[in-house]
């Protein structure tokens, strides 16, 4: 299968600041994968890496199959919104459609104006009257009337609302669904990245921390509850991503299946396992290799 | 039918980037030929009242440069010399001046700043176009109307000079304004004007900041082309002439005297100055006359005739037309480098 995202052993520095360091990742194509990561792990940088936007100070960067980010080919088929959702605040919604269509060489017009009748937006109105939660959904229509191959989104549902939400993950996931797009997606919303992503990875200090599928991941995790005192021999037993303690028990998110003797173990939730990542950013969980801490 | 035939063919023919200029830039591709229409206007409306009124004196045929002169017209020229130092002749040229200028710092240096200011750099740079194309085309775009509608701007002001300077009879030909405001030299200063504020706002990025940077190159380049440059153009190749003292050069006032001085023995050059405290003026002069041939001395003057001011609108051309290409490089550079940070 042809790998949506290729990054080989990349970093980017800002000046002093390493963004990302080392940072090694293949994502197979026609996955929605969801990129988690504390602030400042490198999640931006990643997106704005593989839009072409930044360069890398050093590593390897692909795109569907072979593309360096930025290059034509590259261009023609992936789709970035950033966080900040620049539109052309000072044109109407007519002129911010005629722009992006002259803009590129594949415009779904049709698209574009069937899915703003459907959210209600004006074409004669000018984009910066349009409410922030409406800026996010005209960037968002303007990404995908490009029909691209791979869509990078970041941070895309922060200024929607609980419906709008919905609406857009439903939509993305039609896409998905009609067109085979790849679709790489940061947020903070843990919650939200459950309800679509098959894929996950979690970025921390600039390195990726997890990578897989989230089936693959959830079946290889589970949460464990044992009294306090088995906490220190654990380790010992099974691989520990994170413990905590609470007075007499004990909880902990380990790699693996079976249930050592003393502890009950149940299913991981996504954010379960997410949650215990960020906790101990020196646990990995990536392929090849087992959880180390 | 005409209809769909029309709107197909605008389709085909307009370029990607110019349709994205119209659409993203609309008030400034408006603002353009309005501000030179503005300018032009004035110009215009001068000129028919200038010419109504040499017609009402019966005075119309001193705009003709070939001829002989009707009379009076000597008397209506000290007139007119008078009212255009106030009015005429000051106003105009520093009108198209200020027209360029205006047009390169607050339409040829926002679209650049606002892109960035705005952040919606990381939209455009992200589409099928390259930023480097998108940065070219859009260049294109705005410098093209520029360009044509300051190239209309000098015609216009070439055909005004020609009624208010009366056909070089009023001021000389080699005044800044008629090379550097002719119909060629008018639109590659606006060509080099967009140019540089493109640079500028690649590099500065915030539009407050881009315009006082623009404003202190463009002065710098004003002062050091228009005042040093200008000057020193004028010294290559002159045309040199003997002549005996007594005669006189007897130049057009057209023609810009670059130099003079004498020369002595054996080609030894020597000062005005030298030649003018050891000169017995108390003696007429073609006495003069014998004593510089007494000792050896000949006045000669280097000028720049009248016939060779296009050359000097050409040279002209040449220099702000490898600038503006200096400008859009460094430019396309600066691009890159953003993109590579």
């Amino acid at each position: 299968m042809t790998a949506a995202v290729e990054v080989d052993r990349v970093a980017k520095r800002y000046r002093r600041t390493w963004a990302l360091r080392d940072c090694t990742l293949t994502i197979p194509a026609g996955q929605v994968v969801a990129l988690a990561g504390p602030n400042g792990a490198g999640k931006t940088t990643l997106l704005r890496v593989l839009a072409g936007l930044a360069a890398p100070s050093q590593g390897q960067v692909r795109v569907l199959g072979g593309f360096p980010p930025g290059s034509a080919g590259a261009r023609d088929v992936v789709s970035y919104v950033d966080q900040l959702m620049p539109v052309y605040r000072t044109l109407r919604v007519r002129d911010v459609l005629g722009a992006a269509q002259a803009l590129n060489t594949t415009w779904d017009h049709d698209l574009a104006l069937a899915r703003l009748a459907a959210l209600g937006i004006s074409l004669g109105r000018g984009a910066g009257k349009l409410s922030s939660g409406q800026q996010a959904q005209l960037a968002l229509t303007l990404a995908l009337a490009r029909r691209p191959k791979l869509l990078l989104l970041d941070e895309p549902l922060a200024s929607l609302d609980p419906l709008a939400r919905h609406d857009v993950l439903g939509w993305l996931m039609t896409c998905v669904a009609q067109d085979g797009l790849s679709v790489l997606f940061s947020s903070h919303v843990v919650a939200e990245l459950e309800q679509v992503a098959n894929y996950l990875v979690v970025l921390s200090a600039g390195q990726v921390q997890v990578a897989g599928s989230v089936d693959d991941l959830l079946d290889t995790h589970q949460a464990l509850i044992g009294p306090a005192d088995l906490a220190d021999s654990l380790a010992a037993q099974i691989p520990v991503v994170t413990m905590a303690r609470a007075g007499r028990q004990a909880h902990a998110i380990v790699r693996g299946t079976a249930a050592p003797p003393g502890w009950s173990g149940r299913p991981v939730t996504m954010e379960d396992l997410v949650l215990a990542y960020l906790k101990e950013p020196r646990a990995r969980a990536v392929p090849g290799l087992a959880v180390i801490r | 039918m005409t209809s769909f035939t029309v709107s197909r063919l605008t389709r085909v023919t307009v370029p990607p980037l110019a349709r994205f200029t119209w659409y993203r830039h609309r008030v400034a591709v408006l603002a353009i030929p309005a501000v030179f229409g503005v300018t032009i206007a004035l110009l215009i409306a001068d000129d028919v009242w200038l010419r109504a009124w040499l017609d009402s004196h019966q005075l119309a045929g001193c705009l003709s440069p070939a001829g002989p002169e009707p009379k009076n017209c000597s008397h209506a020229a000290a007139w007119l010399l008078s009212y255009q130092a106030l009015r005429l002749r000051s106003f105009p040229p520093w009108l198209i001046a200020a027209a360029g200028s205006a047009v390169a710092m607050f339409i040829g240096l926002p679209w650049v700043t606002s892109e960035f200011e705005s952040g919606t750099f990381r939209y455009t740079w992200v589409q099928s176009v390259s930023p480097r194309r998108w940065l070219l085309g859009t260049f294109g775009s705005l410098a093209a109307i520029a360009t044509a509608a300051a190239a209309v701007c000098g015609a216009v002001f070439d055909w005004w000079s020609g009624a208010a300077e009366w056909q070089g009879r009023l001021t000389s030909p080699w005044s800044w304004d008629h090379i550097q405001l002719s119909p060629l030299t008018v639109p590659c200063w606006m060509l080099f004007g967009m140019a540089l504020a493109m640079v500028i706002g690649v590099l500065v990025r915030h539009t407050v900041p881009a315009i006082a940077v623009f404003i202190l190159s463009y002065g710098a380049w004003l002062s050091v082309g228009v005042g040093w440059l200008q000057s020193h153009l004028a010294r290559i190749a002159p045309v040199v002439r003997q002549f005996p003292w007594a005669q006189g050069p007897g130049l057009p006032y057209s023609d810009l005297t670059v130099n003079y001085g004498f020369a002595g023995p054996g080609g030894h050059q020597y000062t005005p100055e030298t030649v003018f405290r050891r000169i017995p003026w108390n003696r007429p002069p073609a006495q003069i006359d014998q004593w510089l041939a007494q000792h050896h001395l000949t006045f000669w003057i280097s000028y720049q005739p009248a016939s060779r001011t296009w050359i000097f609108q050409l040279a002209w051309a040449a220099i702000l037309l490898t600038a503006a290409a200096a400008c859009v490089l460094a430019a396309v550079c600066l691009l890159r480098r953003r993109l590579d940070r």
